[in-house]
Order: structure tokens, then C-alpha cells, then sequence
């Protein structure tokens, strides 16, 4: 990704989806990151991001805490 | 072990007709989107069926919530006996649906989906502009922030001139 690009997620234009994404909430440093990734990086994160998540279930199911 | 990618790359290469839908066609196409399994439409043909059954079996696949004391034969006649699949398997939750909300049946879902091409393996997944269709029409308060980000996926990649 150009400077270019990435200076267009970061300080999108006003008005524009990624401006309303990023006052929705939206972590647009995340996103620029994410678009950088090639496919097997974005499936690769995915699935850490799904043992994370099914990690934390457990945790809340079970009671413990860090 | 959760391992979706496994399951992912077996219908890959099974040559199933599938499109990966949902919360993980958002990752792959840069969300931060949060799932916990990966849903794919599927062409509810009897070939097909038999295809994803072959495929998904060496996983152990369940429908989710049926007791494990029960007996269940994962087959075609399974697959064609409704619109909505959902399984826990050896690598992690898969749900397969015939239709999606918004789009139609799998030849309309392929017909907005791309090559997703990765190191060994190409899978179907709906598009961008598919899954802002998709989410704006099943219209649920939790796709809210996936559709969101969606549109800001859209207008980068358009104006990067890629869609």
C-alpha cells in the first residue's frame, strides 16, 4: 500500500464511507492494515481471530479470570 | 483444534460448488469482522451434496446441538433435506445455506462472488458489493458495523479503480 493509500483510509475525505466508518466506530489504522494483507495473512488472521474469540467463551463460561 | 481454513481449502479442492458468504468473506476482503465460523452457500444439487458430504466427512461434521449420544450419518440426503446447515466439526463450526437473504439461490450468489486466489488453493466468496446487498437486507443490528466498514471497503477499492 502507497502512502497515498493509506493517507486516504486515515484522514478520508469528509462526507465519505470510510469517514462515516470511522465516526461509526470503525478503527481505520485496523482497516488500512488489513487491506494490506494478502489473502492466506487475511485467512490466517481470521482463524486467530475466531480461536481468540471461542478462547474468551471459555473463559467467561468457566469463571476464570487473568 | 478450530482450523476453518482446512475446511475451507477441502471444498476448494473437492471442486464443491460453494461461495463463502458471511462474516468470513468480510475478512477476506480486510474487515476486522469478529466470527466464530464460516458460512458458505451451497448448490443444493445432489452431486453437489455428495461432493461437500465427501469432503466434510473425514471432520466429523454434527448438526450443532444435537446430543453426541445420538446416532447421525452426515450425507447427500442429509444436505438436500433443508435450506439451512448448521454443523460443529473436528475443525470448527460450518453453517451451509442453499439460499441468502437478499440474493437468491447459489446461481445468484455465484454470479455476484470472485476468485479468491490463495497460495495452494481458489475459493468462490461473495463480493463486496454481494455482501452489502446480503447484509442490508437481512437487516440485523449485529451486521451494522460489518456493513459499515463494508462501504468503506468499497469506496477505497474503488477508488483504487479495483471495483
Amino acid at each position: 500500500m502507497t502512502n497515498e493509500q493509506r493517507e486516504f483510509i486515515l484522514n478520508p475525505p469528509p462526507g465519505s464511507a470510510l469517514a462515516r466508518a470511522r465516526d461509526y466506530g470503525i478503527d481505520l489504522t485496523m482497516l488500512a492494515r488489513n487491506l494490506e494483507l494478502t489473502p492466506d495473512e487475511r485467512l490466517e488472521s481470521a482463524m486467530r481471530a475466531i480461536e481468540l474469540s471461542k478462547e474468551l467463551d471459555h473463559m467467561r463460561a468457566t469463571g476464570r479470570r487473568g | 483444534m478450530i482450523n476453518l481454513a482446512v475446511a475451507i481449502r477441502a471444498l476448494a479442492e473437492a471442486n464443491a460448488h460453494v461461495v463463502v458468504i458471511g462474516g468470513m468473506a468480510l475478512r477476506l476482503h480486510g474487515s476486522s469482522y469478529i466470527t466464530q465460523d464460516v458460512d458458505f452457500c451451497f448448490e443444493q444439487t445432489r452431486e453437489n451434496a455428495r461432493c461437500i458430504a465427501s469432503a466434510l466427512k473425514p471432520y466429523a461434521p454434527r448438526p450443532r446441538g444435537l446430543s453426541k449420544d445420538l446416532p447421525f450419518v452426515f450425507d447427500a440426503q442429509f444436505l438436500m433435506s433443508s435450506d439451512i446447515i448448521t454443523l460443529e466439526t473436528t475443525l470448527g463450526d460450518i453453517d451451509l445455506l442453499a439460499t441468502v437473504t437478499g440474493i437468491g439461490r447459489f446461481r445468484e450468489v455465484d454470479s455476484l462472488a470472485e476468485t479468491i486466489t490463495f497460495e495452494r488453493f481458489s475459493i468462490r466468496v461473495l463480493t463486496v458489493d454481494g455482501l452489502i446487498i446480503a447484509k442490508t437486507a437481512a437487516n440485523r443490528p449485529k451486521d451494522l458495523p460489518g456493513l459499515v466498514e463494508l462501504k468503506a471497503i468499497r469506496e477505497f477499492r474503488a477508488e483504487q479503480g479495483e471495483i
